[in-house]
């Protein structure tokens, strides 16, 4: 308890009560962006944290990263642009909902439901951290695997355009994320010479490029369509009601991303595709999925932000970020002296709590701001879409400059976009293929991993009780899909034959 | 009646070539000696189910071939996006020498008129937009963006 009160005592004062407000403020800017994401944000943000004191420091962290995931909404919601790959998994509902006036609406469910899901994600740590830590710890690498493989096997199987172009989808994510030195022998794949690929390819120009780029190729294509004026007049505006008819998957949705995002190196993105994937199973309507419906959205929205209220917890106790922020968050934990690691909890328990309380009030603090974001977002609809595009365009340029001070990122994004263009055209989702890049180090090391351990017996790959589970679980979720697929190709044949 | 092939087969085709590609390529990565793992395993993996769902694709289409006929076709490649694509590429090209001020300018009036806007619209936002962007980035998040020949 003692902790808990010197806790208090770093995050009430003047400077982290300001860092944090300006550091959201900041965040709602970067992440309202299309083209910009929170990690940018993030990543933007270290330079100016090497001037603080470590508890405000990580308080501008984490409420630039929450504030800049949330607002990364409006322009998935507005533009079809997700902010980030946790977002793309809900986009295309929240952009079908928007198009049909409910854009106010589909805003407050992910503010609304991610500040519920981030401070469910609070409290249920703030308790339950050290059991679920220890539980987490017991995982091999075999769990791992299995884990990250099952939700790469969600997002192939949920998107639109069937089996066979959700999985090309996904191994052509899986491909990209293997392009540069290999992990453990450092071998040069794919590279073709080139030493800035290297490094492999940048995660943030490929998204920009696939999701920004791609867009506005696409948006010229529909002989630039004027963007209806959506009912942003009071953002908000029975949200609740939606919030609680679809009260069970909120709870679902903060639950399973608690526990998922809690996880080393599972991280919220995950977490978020598999409770879409989720809620459209057990949804009474499915075939409503992805067409506006808010089910999956309210679901997956709370998972999004109670997985990343969990994310932090491996990296604060063991030192494991679960995704591209909480590494940046574990960087500047170092450099300020705070050692992430189980010490932290042993030797400064109040930098723990002190970092747990930025989090309870950096998700308070999303409801005006993401009220203000909502609000000032409209001025996206009344820029004409020729000016729009010039500015996304810039800042996509820039974006994607900026991240090694290289043109070579523009290149990349622009690949990128053309290639996202040509697929999107033929009903291959965008998404799968960004979350095979984020994910395809991790099944990667955890597949190496897991056969030098089992000595090349694939059978070794379910000698564990939960590697067993989950491993029968994936073969099958893709046995019924395939079957399913059969069957559907089937029955069209026969319907088309005289 | 014309014959023509699917859009759908072409796409597996081309992936399932690019997927064989990436097997070959893969399989000629030395194993680690003495273990069952190397730097072309999991490569041979996604080749091999890229080059197999390729295939599936490739004969999905062709079996769905009358339905996709019926479909209304759309133009998949428009003056507006080969546009684009070049834009980016000339901007990005120029961008070192000229400088992002001025090659931004020029490459945002460009977009700008591409995109339907009016020359004044062009003239009054490139410059500004460029400018603004040029100042955060510069001043606020302390990235050097090429300077060129205001340098």
């Amino acid at each position: 308890m003692d902790a808990f009160g010197l806790a208090l005592g770093l995050v009430l004062n003047f400077e982290t009560l300001a860092t944090i407000l300006l550091a959201a403020m900041f965040g709602l800017f970067v992440g309202a962006i299309p083209g910009l994401t929170a990690t940018m944000a993030t990543a933007l943000l270290v330079p100016i944290t090497f001037y603080m004191a470590p508890i405000p420091a990580i308080a501008a962290i984490i409420s630039c990263t929450a504030m800049a995931i949330t607002a990364g909404d409006l322009p998935g919601t507005l533009l079809r642009i997700p902010g980030t790959p946790a977002s793309a998994a809900y986009v295309e509902d929240s952009y079908r909902m928007a198009q049909n006036g409910q854009a106010g609406m589909a805003i407050g469910i992910g503010v609304i439901g991610s500040v519920l899901g981030g401070l469910f994600g609070f409290v249920f740590l703030l308790f339950a951290a050290p059991a679920l830590a220890k539980a987490a710890l017991g995982f091999s690498s075999f769990e791992y695997f299995w884990l990250a493989v099952l939700g790469l096997s969600c997002a192939a199987l949920i998107s639109s355009g069937g089996l066979a172009k959700g999985a090309l989808a996904l191994l052509l994510g899986l491909f990209i994320s293997q392009v540069g030195l290999d992990p453990l022998t450092a071998t040069p794949r794919f590279t073709f010479g080139l030493t800035e690929l290297f490094g492999g390819i940048s995660f943030i120009p490929t998204m920009i490029g696939m999701f920004a780029v791609g867009e506005v190729m696409r948006a010229g294509r529909r002989a630039m369509a004027e963007v209806p004026q959506m009912n942003l007049k009071n953002p908000f505006k029975g949200t609740l009601a939606v919030l609680w008819k679809y009260r069970v998957n909120q709870v679902r949705g903060s639950v399973i991303g608690s526990l998922l995002g809690a996880l080393p190196g599972v991280g919220g993105d995950l977490a978020a595709w598999i409770t879409y994937s989720l809620a459209k199973r057990t949804s009474k309507t499915p075939e409503k999925f992805g067409k506006g419906h808010p089910e999956g959205l309210v679901e997956a929205g709370a998972t999004n932000n109670a997985a990343l209220s969990a994310s932090w917890i491996p990296a604060m106790v063991f030192g494991i970020p679960g995704d591209a922020v909480t590494a940046i968050a574990v960087g500047v934990l170092v450099m300020k002296g705070l050692d992430p690691g189980p010490t932290l909890m042993t030797n400064n328990p109040q930098n723990f709590y002190a970092v747990m309380i930025v989090f309870a009030i950096a998700n308070i603090l999303m409801l005006p701001l993401g009220y203000l974001a909502a609000k000032t977002a409209r001025w996206i609809f009344e820029v004409p879409r020729a000016l729009l595009n010039a500015a996304i365009l810039l800042f996509c340029i820039v974006g994607s400059y900026s991240i090694n001070n290289s043109m070579f990122g523009v290149y990349v994004m622009l690949i990128m976009g053309v290639l996202a263009f040509f697929l999107e055209a033929r009903s291959i989702a965008i998404a799968p293929i960004i979350l095979g890049i984020v994910l395809g180090p991790l099944v990667e090391s955890n597949f190496t991993t897991s056969m030098i351990i089992a000595d090349g017996n694939f059978m070794g790959f379910f000698g564990r009780p939960v590697a067993a589970v989950l491993g029968v679980a994936t073969l099958l979720i893709w046995t019924l899909a395939i079957g399913g697929s059969l069957y559907r190709t089937a029955r069209q044949r026969r319907a088309l034959t005289p | 009646m014309k014959s023509v092939i699917p859009m759908d087969s072409v796409l597996g085709v081309l992936f399932a070539a690019g997927g064989t590609a990436i097997l070959i390529n893969a399989l000629g990565y030395a194993p680690i000696a003495g273990m069952v793992v190397g730097p072309g395993l999991f490569p041979t993996i996604t080749g091999a189910g890229m080059a197999l769902f390729g295939l599936i694709l490739a004969v999905q289409g062709w079996l769905g071939r009358a339905a996709a006929r019926a479909e209304p076709a759309e133009p998949l490649i428009t003056l507006f996006a080969v546009g684009i694509v070049v834009a980016i590429l000339v901007a990005t090209l120029l961008m070192p020498m000229l400088g992002f001020l001025i090659a931004g300018t020029v490459f945002a009036a460009v977009i700008v008129l591409m995109s339907g806007g009016k020359w004044l619209s062009a003239i009054i936002f490139s410059p500004i937009a460029t400018f603004a962007i040029y100042a955060l980035f510069t001043y606020g998040f302390r990235v050097p963006l090429p300077r060129g020949l205001l340098g």
